[in-house]
């Protein structure tokens, strides 16, 4: 299989093989225009995000081997479930920001689709409150106004709320 | 909404040290675009979306322009009783998907707009013009309403809107003319209708034809009161589902693109002249569920069918509808796949004239059947077997309602060498002889170790050449003393067995 040399912001050449780099259709893009010889630069990208995408896709052929199921074309539930076990736990919330980013920026449709889910999870059952720390939302809105909003969409904030 | 350059370039001015974040409060999420916030709001119920537009006004935007507006999330259906709180709270219901339909942004469309609410007809139409107004694509509405109500004729005008689904409760809607109808949907795709009353249009032949509805690739019409005569001939249709039409009289189908056809609980059993005409050459799954039978069945032979199932709603029938059960047969002889219900098993039983007139499944690999087993089952299932000559797979669920006693297999069939069901099984070994050499696996679940599907079992075992596999479950019934049921498995294992190949477990 051809090999695809990548080269990161922080300038660490990763090696990726062509159909792995081909998942990115920002990458795909690049190969079309250019020759596969050149290293294609990514400046957006860091080697941590590089090396975690490259872990995706292993762990990917891992569960796909172990399941027997063609993981991207069928997004089984069960295999969702054993790849965000293993893949959440040694991702830090400011890290899955970073690599929200730049798997969108990359292109990289089945990634994107699975880190949602990992965020999506962890929004699940917070106050709002933890919430706007979790995500680092700067508040600009006043107190009047926080209340209105508050006010009209009060079928939104009835109900309890699971403190976190 | 910042362009990616601009985002990018502050990105790695904030993230350039692999791992080092600092918790300053920096806005990390607002950098991401809006369709990614939009994905992950996606996974989260329609509460918790609402909640985030109070983080900031970002985040109140990505709220009025989130297109996936499903309210069912929210509450299970209001229970249907009359007290004044749960009136009120029903309409406050309908009153904030008004307002959150009133605040949304001018410009955005909305994709879907799901809820089940307990309104008033004007308000119900006045949230789907407003849903219309902003293009919604999905509309899945079910109402509970005070009285009988027309059909929104508003959705008729909509070029967006691809899929409607309108479900009444008590008491239901009445549908426009064809006319009205057929003069607009221009790009619906599916059309899903429910508790509609059709007494001042009891046929419709025109509204589903193949000239209107151009796009409809599925229509499923559920618990239409007085619906007398119906055609559906539309040129895209692939699925069609037909429900709770208990006065149904004449049935005429006919479609090039038609694969899935399912129709239960129809028909009038007690009028004289009752019909269905099926032309579908493509369909690959017939479900006739629950029916009552109609004196002329016409139905082309199919022959990409894969999989079918047949059950009638009544268990015996007169002479002059036989016929019918004959041409219903016949015309699903291709399926590689077959259930049974009881109803068409006594059926079956009951009448020589399937002995002879049986058509060949030449195809069947796959069958299920679903019968009390009683005595005078077996002449029927014997029957059947001989039609399945290539028969890979056998499935006998059977139904222990205890309504009937079935005779147990008791010591004094174990001291004979034969019983008499036994007896009979071996008499047909010769006209079985294709069936046996054939079948593989076979699983009977309610197995309560009876005389009728104990003697069924060793038959198999003992001429059954290609045997692989036999399951014999209780399933939730509930199993005979431990002992007995000791004797009995080893008495069927200890004989031999036409397969070397056999394996028998029990559950």
């Amino acid at each position: 299989m051809k090999k695809i040399s990548v080269r990161t912001s922080d300038g660490q050449e990763f090696e990726l093989e062509e159909n792995l780099a081909m998942e990115s259709a920002t990458i795909k893009t690049s190969l079309d225009a250019f020759s596969r010889d050149d290293i294609i630069l990514l400046p957006n990208v860091n080697s941590w995000e590089m090396v975690k995408i490259i872990e995706f896709f292993t762990k990917v052929q891992e569960l796909e081997t172990k399941f027997g199921v063609k993981f991207m074309e069928k997004k089984e539930g069960r295999f969702l479930e054993a790849f965000q076990a293993e893949f959440d736990k040694d991702l830090s919330d400011d890290n899955l920001y970073c690599l929200l980013w730049t798997v969108d920026y990359l292109g990289i449709e089945v990634l994107l689709e699975n880190l949602c889910h990992l965020m999506a999870e962890r929004t699940k059952n917070k106050t709002v409150e933890s919430c706007r720390n979790l995500f680092g939302v700067q508040h600009d809105y006043t107190p009047e106004e926080e209340a209105e909003i508050r006010e009209d969409y009060s079928w939104a904030f009835e109900g309890p709320e699971i403190e976190e | 909404m910042e362009t990616r350059s601009a985002a990018a370039k502050k990105k790695k001015l904030f993230f350039c040290k692999e791992n080092e974040h600092s918790h300053n409060n920096i806005d990390r999420i607002t950098e991401l675009p809006d369709a990614v916030l939009h994905h992950i709001l996606f996974l989260l119920p329609i509460k918790t979306v609402a909640q985030t537009s109070v983080l900031s006004k970002r985040w109140r935007s990505l709220w009025s322009s989130f297109p996936d507006l499903d309210f069912t999330t929210l509450n299970p259906f209001p229970k249907p009783c009359s007290s004044s709180k749960s009136h009120s709270l029903n309409c406050k219901e309908s009153d904030f998907i008004t307002q959150v339909l009133n605040n949304r942004d001018k410009h955005s469309d909305i994709r879907i707009l799901r809820f089940r609410a307990r309104l008033s007809f004007s308000r119900l139409n006045g949230l789907i013009r407003l849903a219309i107004r902003h293009k919604v694509q999905v509309l899945d509405v079910e109402v509970f309403t005070e009285d009988y109500f027309n059909f929104p004729r508003c959705v008729i005008a909509s070029d967006s809107l691809r899929v409607f689904k309108l479900k009444s409760r008590r008491p239901g809607f009445r549908l426009p003319p064809s006319s009205v109808m057929t003069s607009g949907f221009r790009s619906l795709q599916s059309l899903s209708l429910s508790r509609i009353s059709l007494c001042n249009q009891p046929s419709l032949s025109d509204m589903f034809s193949e000239s209107s509805f151009l796009l409809l690739k599925k229509l499923s019409l559920d618990t239409c009161f007085g619906l007398k005569h119906l055609r559906v001939g539309c040129r895209a249709l692939q699925d069609l589902t037909l429900e709770n039409c208990f006065e149904l009289q004449g049935l005429d189908v006919s479609g090039s693109k038609l694969e899935r056809l399912r129709i239960a609980k129809c028909f009038d059993g007690y009028i004289e002249k009752s019909w269905v005409k099926i032309d579908a050459p493509r369909l690959g799954v017939v479900l006739w569920e629950h029916n009552a039978l109609s004196d002329n069945i016409c139905m082309e032979n199919l022959s990409y069918l894969h999989k079918a199932s047949i059950g009638m709603l009544h268990e015996d029938v007169s002479v002059a509808k036989l016929q019918s059960v004959s041409n219903l047969f016949s015309a699903l002889s291709l399926a590689h796949c077959l259930t049974l219900e009881s109803n068409c098993i006594e059926i079956l039983s009951n009448n020589n004239y399937f002995a002879v007139y049986l058509h060949q499944f030449s195809n069947l690999k796959y069958l299920e059947l679903h019968t009390g087993f009683k005595k005078n089952n077996v002449p029927g299932l014997a029957s059947i077997f001989r039609s399945c000559p290539m028969l890979h797979t056998l499935i006998l669920n059977i139904i222990n309602d205890f309504k009937t006693e079935r005779r147990q297999w008791n010591k004094d069939l174990w001291e004979m060498s034969n019983s008499e069901e036994e007896k009979y099984w071996e008499s047909q070994t010769l006209n079985l002889k294709l069936f046996l050499h054939h079948l593989k696996i076979v699983k009977i679940l309610g197995f309560l170790e009876c005389e009728n599907e104990v003697s069924l079992a060793k038959f198999l075992l003992k001429h059954g050449k290609s045997l692989e596999e036999m399951i014999l479950s209780t399933g939730h019934c509930k199993a005979r003393h431990c002992l007995q049921r000791q004797k009995i498995r080893s008495q069927m294992m200890g004989f031999s067995w036409a397969s070397s190949n056999a394996k028998i477990t029990f559950h």
